[in-house]
Parts: C-alpha cells; sequence; structure tokens
C-alpha cells in the first residue's frame, strides 16, 4: 500500500459535485476527464501543498511522488492527487480504496 | 468482425476500477448486479431512485487520436424513466461531442452532436423491456454522420440518421454510460451485452449475447520443475493438483483460492481449457483476468489466451513480455482477443485456451485468482427475431421466388392455396415438394423443416384466411413476382427481418400494402 497517503488533512471524497456515494477511475487520463467535465480544474501544488501532502508521500514500490491538485468548480476544495516518481512504475496515488491505481496508471502528461 | 474493442456483458460479475480491466471509471450508482439481465449472468446497473442521482460507467477502452470511426452494440432498458430528457450514453470527440438521449415525455432515444439539434429515433420504447441499439459514429469528413437503430429485443428495429454539418473530428476519449451529473432525476437502468468496434462495415453489428466462460478443465502444463501451485503449495500436475478448479470462481473478485508461481522460471506455465460453445455466429471474445500478489514489491508474470494457430493474446504479459503483479488488492486487465486468421465460429472459440505463469521474478509470488473469457455470439438456434406484417395483400413482382429458411415454418390453422408454375421448395431435411398446384385445407397447417426452403423462378399466389409462417433466420428472395393474399399474413422472420429480392438486402418492419 502507499505510505502517508491519503492525506488524512484532504477533502474528503467523492466531491458533491459529481456524487454523493462514489467516484473512482482506473488512471489519471480518465480522472482528469471526469473532473474537468464536471468544471473542476487542476495545478502544481502550491508549495505548503506539496510539504502538507506530497513530501513524505510514497508509492507501494516505496518511490517518491509528483503532485498535482484538483480544484472543484467554486475553487473551495483542493484534491491532492499524485504520481510516482519511477519511470516504469508510473502508479497514481489517489483517494479512494485502495488509494493507487497501479503501474502505468499514471502515465498521461498535463496540458 | 474486424476489430472490436470491447466486449462485455458484465459476466466478470465485478464492478471495479482496480487496474482498469473491467472499467475506466465509475460514478456513483453504478453496479453489476445479478437479478435483472438480459443474458448471461450479470448486467450492469443504475438505480439513483434511492437518492444519489450520479452514475456512470467507462468503457475500459480510450481510442487513437486519430480514430474517426466508432461501431457499437447494446441492449438498454428503463424500469423507472428520468423525469426529464436526459443523456445516457456519452461519447467525447477532439472538438465536440456525440450523445444519445433518452426522453421520457415521447419514450424515444435520439442522438445529436455537439451544436446540432437532436434527431430522434421513431422507435417508441415501453419500461422494463430489453432494447438493441445499434450505431456508427463517423466523424471523418463533412457532415459527421450518426446511424442508429433502435429495436424492441428480438426486432428488427427502426433506423435513424444524425448528420452534423461540421468539420472533420475525431474520437477522444473512453465511451461514457451515463448520466453522472447530480440532477433532479432519478432512474433505474440497465445496460448488457456490449461491444464497440472500429471498423465502419460492422455496422450494424445486430443482435447477439454475450456469455463468461469459466475454465473446466487443465490444458497441457509446462510446469515440470514445479514452480507453479495451488494456494495450498500443491504443484499443478494436471493430473492429481488442478489449475482450473483454482481460476474458475464467478465473480471473479472470489479470492477463495488462486494458483501462484512460487520459484522463477519465465519458460513454466499451466494452461487451461474452456466448455464449448454452440453458435451460428460469433462476433468475437475477451479475456479478462483477476490478480493479486503476496507483497507490494515489484515481480512479474504474465496471462494470456492461445488460438486454434497458437497465436497469443496478451491479457496482461505473455510468453515473451512479462508484466508486474504486484497489487496487494486484486486487480483486473481485460483484452480483445486477435481474430483467428479464417473468421470467429464456435470452434474457434472451443480451441481457446488461457496460459499463466512465465514468471522469471516471482518474490514476491504472484497470484492468478480467476480467468474468464466473454463471447459475443449468436447461439445456435436462435434468438428469435419477429416481423410481423398486417393483414392485406402484397405483391412482389419478379421472376423468381427463393425464399430460404434455417429453421422452421409454422402455418397456424387455416386455408391455403399455392398456385403457379413451379414450386420447388428444398429442405436439407425433412420437406420436398416438386413444382405444381398445391391447396392446403384443414385446420392446421405446421410443416417444420430443419434448414433451408427455396423456390424457383415462378409466380405464386398466397390465400387463405391466416398465413403466419415464422423463420428463425432469413428469407432470401431474387427478383420474382410474388403474391401473398388473404385476409391475414403474419409473416415472422429472424435476423433483423432482412429479405432479399431484386439482388439487394432490405430490412423492413412492416411491408408494404397493395
Amino acid at each position: 500500500m502507499p505510505v502517508n497517503w491519503p492525506p488524512p488533512t484532504a477533502p474528503s471524497w467523492p466531491p458533491p459535485e459529481i456524487s454523493d456515494t462514489w467516484l473512482s477511475c482506473s488512471d489519471l487520463k480518465t480522472l482528469i476527464a471526469v473532473m474537468t467535465e464536471a468544471g473542476f480544474t487542476h495545478e502544481a501544488p502550491t508549495a505548503a501543498e506539496k510539504n502538507l501532502y506530497f513530501k513524505d508521500a510514497q508509492c507501494d514500490h516505496l518511490d517518491s511522488v509528483k503532485g498535482r491538485m484538483i480544484i472543484s468548480p467554486d475553487g473551495l476544495r483542493r484534491y491532492p492527487f499524485a504520481v510516482c516518481d519511477d519511470g516504469n512504475h508510473r502508479d497514481v496515488l489517489v483517494l479512494w480504496p485502495p488509494y493507487y491505481c497501479g503501474a502505468g496508471s499514471g502515465n498521461f502528461i498535463f496540458e | 468482425m474486424a476489430t472490436p474493442v470491447w466486449i462485455t456483458g458484465f459476466e466478470h460479475g465485478v464492478a471495479s476500477t482496480n487496474g482498469g480491466g473491467l472499467t475506466g471509471g465509475i460514478v456513483g450508482s453504478a453496479s453489476v448486479q445479478g437479478t435483472v439481465k438480459r443474458s448471461g449472468n450479470y448486467a450492469l446497473e443504475f438505480d439513483t431512485t434511492g437518492g444519489d442521482a450520479a452514475c456512470g460507467f467507462y468503457a475500459p477502452y480510450s481510442p487513437p487520436a486519430s480514430e474517426t470511426d466508432l461501431v457499437g452494440r447494446f441492449y438498454v432498458r428503463w424500469d423507472t424513466e428520468p423525469s426529464a430528457e436526459e443523456t445516457f450514453l456519452y461519447i467525447p470527440l477532439g472538438i465536440g461531442d456525440c450523445y444519445f438521449d433518452y426522453s421520457p415525455a415521447t419514450h424515444k432515444i435520439g442522438c445529436y452532436i455537439t451544436g446540432v439539434s437532436i434527431t430522434w429515433n421513431n422507435e417508441v420504447l415501453s419500461t422494463e423491456t430489453w432494447y438493441r441499439v445499434d450505431f456508427h459514429l463517423d466523424v471523418s469528413s463533412n457532415p459527421n454522420i450518426v446511424d442508429f437503430t433502435v429495436a424492441e429485443d428480438g426486432q428488427s428495429g427502426t433506423a435513424a440518421q444524425h448528420s452534423a454539418t461540421r468539420a472533420a473530428d475525431t474520437l477522444f476519449t473512453s465511451v461514457v454510460f451515463r448520466p453522472y451529473c447530480p440532477d433532479s432525476n432519478t432512474r433505474k437502468m440497465y445496460w448488457d451485452d456490449i461491444i464497440l468496434s472500429l471498423t465502419p462495415g460492422d455496422y450494424p453489428i445486430g443482435a447477439g449475447e454475450v456469455i463468461g466462460l469459466s475454465p473446466d478443465a487443465d490444458g497441457t502444463h509446462n510446469n515440470a520443475g514445479g514452480d507453479i501451485q495451488d494456494n495450498d503449495s500443491n504443484v499443478i500436475d494436471g493430473s492429481t493438483h488442478y489449475a482450473y478448479t483454482h481460476l474458475d470462481s464467478v465473480p471473479l473478485s472470489d479470492t477463495t483460492d488462486h494458483i501462484q508461481q512460487e520459484t522463477n522460471d519465465d519458460t513454466a506455465y499451466v494452461e487451461v481449457t474452456f466448455p464449448d460453445i454452440s453458435a451460428s455466429s460469433v462476433n468475437g471474445a475477451m479475456g479478462v483476468l483477476a490478480y493479486y500478489s503476496a507483497t507490494a514489491a515489484a515481480n512479474e508474470g504474465a496471462c494470456y489466451t492461445v488460438d486454434s494457430e497458437a497465436t497469443e493474446t496478451a491479457i496482461w504479459g505473455d510468453s515473451t513480455t512479462q508484466q508486474d503483479y504486484s497489487e496487494e488488492t486484486v486487480f483486473y486487465k481485460s483484452a480483445v482477443i486477435t481474430e483467428p486468421s479464417g473468421t470467429w465460429d464456435d470452434a474457434e472459440v472451443d480451441a481457446l485456451k488461457i496460459r499463466l505463469g512465465h514468471s522469471g521474478d516471482a518474490n514476491p509470488d504472484p497470484y492468478w485468482v480467476n480467468v474468464m473469457i466473454e463471447v459475443d455470439y449468436v447461439a445456435a438456434g436462435g434468438p428469435t427475431y419477429t416481423l410481423e406484417c398486417d393483414a392485406g395483400t402484397y405483391a412482389i413482382t419478379g421472376a423468381a421466388l427463393a425464399p430460404k429458411h434455417d429453421k422452421k415454418i409454422a402455418c397456424t390453422a387455416g386455408t391455403y392455396a399455392v398456385t403457379g408454375a413451379a414450386l420447388a421448395p428444398k429442405h436439407n431435411k425433412k420437406l420436398g415438394c416438386v413444382a405444381g398446384t398445391y391447396a392446403v385445407t384443414g385446420a392446421a397447417l405446421a410443416p417444420r423443416h430443419d434448414k433451408k426452403l427455396s423456390c424457383a423462378a415462378g409466380t405464386y399466389a398466397v390465400t387463405g384466411a391466416a398465413l403466419a409462417p415464422k423463420h428463425h433466420k432469413k428469407i432470401a428472395c431474387d427478383g420474382g413476382t410474388y403474391i401473398m393474399t388473404g385476409a391475414a399474413a403474419s409473416l415472422v422472420y429472424t435476423e433483423g427481418g432482412a429479405v432479399q429480392y431484386g439482388g439487394g438486402w432490405h430490412q423492413f418492419q412492416r411491408m408494404s400494402q397493395n
């Protein structure tokens, strides 16, 4: 399982704009498609968010991670997601069980 | 079919995004259940009548960015309609999007591409009834075209075409079965027997059902070194300890037992085989795997299908390229199986095997939990589709009549006169009539044919109080003169009610009346 993940201070999942009960995706590309269609945006984490969410997080292969924030349409909630640094593993850490999507799930380039 | 890209009847019994093999995304109350289904043992359910209005299910397939055509067939039913029109199928495009909507006001299905008014299909739907939807989305040029047919299960259905004057586009991301955005609508609906293809000529895919084949025997193993064992550490040998008994649970999430590779050997594998099917046609097949590992550390393994020509299709790794199995909970992978060089038929499906193993790094042990082959096919002898003609007189003119029936003709009680220059039906089994004039009178006439009925050139008149032949498959009529008169004619055909005359195939729901 990922280490120091999910962050206990992250907003509760799923976002109420989409579902009251469940939202899960198999990879980062699909997650971004679902969220952006519902009006969410994404951006790099702030320095404070890097320190809060991603500094000590590791994927299940114990690789360090890089973070991305997905922001609610009203701008009030910022959801952290992460991709492990290993160029082959590329696991995505997410906010629903089992909190990761598996090898290759992070093969997505943010535009 | 040349290029199916996703086949499922949800026969794996699982709604999980883990691994991306079953779905790309699940939103809200989308679930796989076994109570309401069209075929097999499971179907997808959206039931938002109890609260959260969100529901959505992403196909585990994302087309290449250059793709311009998508063909699909699925079955859908509404048990509780939404209170207002809403999108139930969404196909993202590069610039715009393609939507299929359902209207509870008219009980119809429509389609549109962004910026263009919706085109409604004239088929009127009823609740608690399965409907087949065939579609072909073509955005290769201006205008973009969507052909779509809506048919009550077992019927030939009604075709419609949406034309959107807009620039050429491309497919973008996964097909989405939805709605998923919360609103005031609630609905209870089901999906089953889905197949998607990238080949324009596959439209309309037509009737079919998806069944899930679980392994029922061991094949030939390459496990002399005892590398691959069951979860009680018994070496899989195919005589005392079997692989298939540990891989056949449904739903595939059942982790009661599994097989595992204990020691490194990237050539070792075990092989399982599947029960035979009886099909009149096969659209394609997809392999499905559930797996995990003893711990989260990196390892490798393989699971792939082998067909009659020894061609491998990797579900997750194959004999030469292994994949990472290091998940601590059950993950799922799937792959549409490469079509054999001939074409799919039941013999080719029967020949399919799955091999598991090939781990050059079995620390931690990779666990293979369950496997399945989902097959989209038309079962031999069925299903039956009906084409009904109102009472009246119909005339088809021309020189020849050659109806061909695959299965049965059943005529209800009545008086029938068949006249003309020649009548020579030929049956593969039991009934053969030479040229002449026939009058059949009496209370009942119920000839049954096993295969075909063909009539030579001539003019035929069928008169009487009732005529209700039932055909399981096809009627092919050459150009000719055909006259059926009488108080009632109720023809029942199969396979889309296709009738061939004048050198071409024609689909119709109701024959025109003289």
